[in-house]
């Protein structure tokens, strides 16, 4: 596989136009970085990286996985031999990368403009790292069902994998949200694009499965809920590759419109989901647990986050393919956008946002709602004080912002007050509180940096979506137009010219209080090549908000229309992302969740008698 | 021609994945503890076959 995707970048490193997929995707003056990120910016070449990365992850299960009981990893290879199988075949008969054309073009037809951002030359290798991470966790289970056995050393076995899934969704959405807000000049992040919850579906499932795969470990319980999950979280990257690829959604990155493409992949999907499923319905009801918990305790907060997650997947997934189902029938055209998911997700992401800080404070088995409670008594005030100070200063109508900003300081102090607890901060002397934290294992902070994580972004996306100030107008230049404090000035509009596109470029001037502080260049670039224009918005971060402006069609004598954001605690989302992202690599650097790493015992010193901290999750 | 190879590569990697899906999974079901690492064994002794095979699609 290395072979063949190194000689797919070759080819479009060297601009070999007798091959159709670089003929139809590239271009002779397309700076370099863009001709190797337009080996997987089409549907043919991102295939090969798919299936690139599923062989690597192949072969690290082969090499990590030697201490895996060998029929559970013949197996599970197997698994992994099948989806690798059926993607080649899909490749192979539908989308060869390596078609050639018999009378070449003397130059190609360059690629989509969209693309040509580093942003999205790396989002999707990150994303199928995802996806394809995910398959592991699938092949795990089929060849637990196969086995008839799930026990703690499995779900060992599964989380790491699970987790560097995670991670790669994690910043390969971040990444192509990071995109979006920069590149198509809106000013938002996330529209709830059918492309994007498409990879945000088995983010959710993913984050589920991460936390019921604890309680299997830890409590021999969730048995057959973690099987569905580890199915269901890749049969949903899957069902985002057919969306992507069928032709039945019409996106910026939407690859193809091929129906002949779309059935293959959907007959691939069938049989993976409906064979996998099949195999559940035979065999989960064999798994037998033993470990049974009241419902205020940690693994009933983790179930809660489960059902939760679950149910927020599941909606997503029906505003995706509900149009796409109407569409089918010739029921008529529906679109379902923002005002739904919005309506939907939040509130069923609130209690998760609840439990994921109490959670940590409940002990196995049965648990004392009111001392996690009292513990966690300077979370709520903080929050509480949060949720008064919104709604007496940010002039915002209606409580939820306020409650929402509260959520956000009610995650960010829980988690932190959670890591004071657990090295007994202020309870016992600073050496023994350092002595715990040295000791604490490594899972424990990245459980903690990933919930931080999850509290910047909640900040973020409240500040973007809640008080964000918008201006729309018309400027020529030495024209100034305030903005949530800060004046904007149009210093001059230019016209540069890049290496394969020209641009008009509007030199902002920022200022405040009569005093200059930055200068942002916001470009409008056309590519004559491909005959399409691009926003490249021009962004000033204080870190405490983004100053965004973006500059559309004109000309010197009627003046520009421009559009100017202050966007409050954006930065945040892309902070909080890299946040969580370090959280799970943390978490893999630990010494358990290593693929069956037995833990390092050493020799009795004699000496140290003090009770071990509490464990990681 | 090195597009050719990497078309070759594919088709390859197909066969082994065909092999991959089925070897294992047919030693597990028999027991038989060298199907199960077959693996290892097969990406030497495979390739002369798959690259032959490969040059006759």
């Amino acid at each position: 596989m290395l072979l063949a995707f190194a000689a797919l970048v070759n080819a479009f490193v060297t601009s070999d136009f007798s091959v159709l997929n670089v003929a139809q995707n590239s271009h002779s003056t397309k700076p370099m970085l863009y001709k190797i990120s337009g080996a997987w910016g089409n549907h043919e070449g991102s295939l090969l990286l798919w299936a690139l990365i599923l062989s690597l992850f192949g072969a690290m299960v082969a090499c990590f996985g030697r201490n895996l009981p060998p029929s559970l990893r013949a197996r599970t290879l197997a698994i992994q031999g099948m989806i690798a199988l059926g993607f080649l075949a899909f490749m192979l008969f539908t989308s060869n990368p390596f078609d050639r054309i018999l009378a070449p073009p003397s130059d190609g037809a360059g690629l989509n403009p969209l693309l040509q951002d580093p942003g999205l030359a790396f989002h999707p290798p990150f994303l199928y790292f995802g996806y394809v991470g995910l398959s592991i966790s699938f092949s795990f289970a089929v060849a637990a069902l196969i086995e008839g056995k799930v026990d703690a050393a499995w779900a060992r076995w599964v989380r790491p994998w699970t987790l560097a899934a995670w991670c790669g969704l994690t910043v390969g959405i971040g990444l192509g949200s990071w995109w979006a807000y920069y590149e198509l000049g809106w000013g938002g992040f996330w529209f709830w694009d059918p492309v994007e919850n498409a990879s945000f579906m088995p983010w959710l499932a993913a984050t589920a499965l991460l936390h019921s795969a604890i309680v299997v470990e830890k409590r021999d319980a969730l048995k057959s809920w973690t099987i569905l999950l580890a199915i269901v979280a890749f049969s949903m990257s899957l069902l985002g590759t057919f969306l992507v690829r069928s032709g039945v959604l019409t996106s910026v990155h939407a690859f193809a419109t091929d129906p002949e493409r779309g059935v293959f992949i959907l007959a691939l999907l069938a049989v993976t989901v409906g064979g996998s499923l099949t195999l559940f319905a035979i065999r989960a009801p064999k798994l037998q647990t033993t470990g049974v918990f009241q419902p205020i305790s940690r693994e009933g907060a983790l179930l809660l986050n489960n059902l939760f997650l679950s149910a927020a997947a599941a909606t997503v997934l029906l505003g995706t393919l509900y149009p796409l189902f109407l569409d089918v029938l010739d029921a008529g055209k529906v679109s379902v956008g923002p005002p739904f998911f919005n309506a939907t997700f939040g509130p069923l992401m609130a209690p998760v946002l609840g439990a994921m800080v109490i959670g940590p404070f409940l002990s196995w088995k049965r648990a004392d709602f009111r001392q996690a409670m009292q513990k966690l008594w300077l979370g709520v005030a903080a929050a509480v004080t949060a949720i008064v100070l919104v709604l007496i200063l940010s002039g915002v109508e209606g409580i939820l912002p306020a409650v929402g900003v509260g959520a956000a300081v009610w995650i960010i102090c829980g988690t932190l007050l959670e890591l004071a607890d657990r090295v007994k901060l202020a309870r016992v002397p600073l050496t023994e509180s350092w002595r715990r934290a040295r000791r604490t294992p490594r899972a424990a902070y990245g459980m903690t940096v990933a919930h931080l994580g999850v509290g910047l972004v909640v900040a973020g996306v409240l500040g973007a979506t809640v008080f964000k100030t918008e201006s729309i107008q018309n400027m020529k230049p030495g024209d100034t137009v305030d903005v949530a404090g800060y004046t904007f000035t149009l210093d001059r509009v230019e016209r540069l010219q890049g290496p394969n596109y020209q641009a008009e470029r509007g030199v902002f001037r920022i200022s405040t209080d009569g005093e200059q502080f930055a200068t942002v260049n916001a470009e409008r670039r056309a590519y004559p090549v491909e005959g399409d224009t691009t926003t490249e918005a021009g962004i000033h971060t204080t870190w405490v908000a983004d100053l965004y402006a973006v500059i559309g069609e004109g000309s010197p004598t009627a003046g520009w229309t421009t559009r100017i954001y202050h966007n409050p605690l954006v930065p945040w989302i892309c902070l909080g992302t890299i946040v969580m992202s370090l959280g799970g690599v943390i978490s893999l650097t630990d010494r358990r969740l290593r693929i069956g790493a037995p833990s390092r015992r050493r020799a009795p010193t004699g000496g140290s008698s003090s009770p071990a901290p509490a464990p990681a999750e | 021609m090195i597009a050719e190879i990497g078309h070759f590569a594919l088709i390859a990697a197909f066969l082994l994945a065909g092999l991959q899906a089925t070897v294992p999974l047919y030693g597990a079901h028999k027991g038989d503890r060298g199907m199960m690492n077959w693996r290892a064994q097969q990406r030497l002794a495979s390739s002369p076959l798959c690259c032959w095979l490969s040059l006759h699609w």
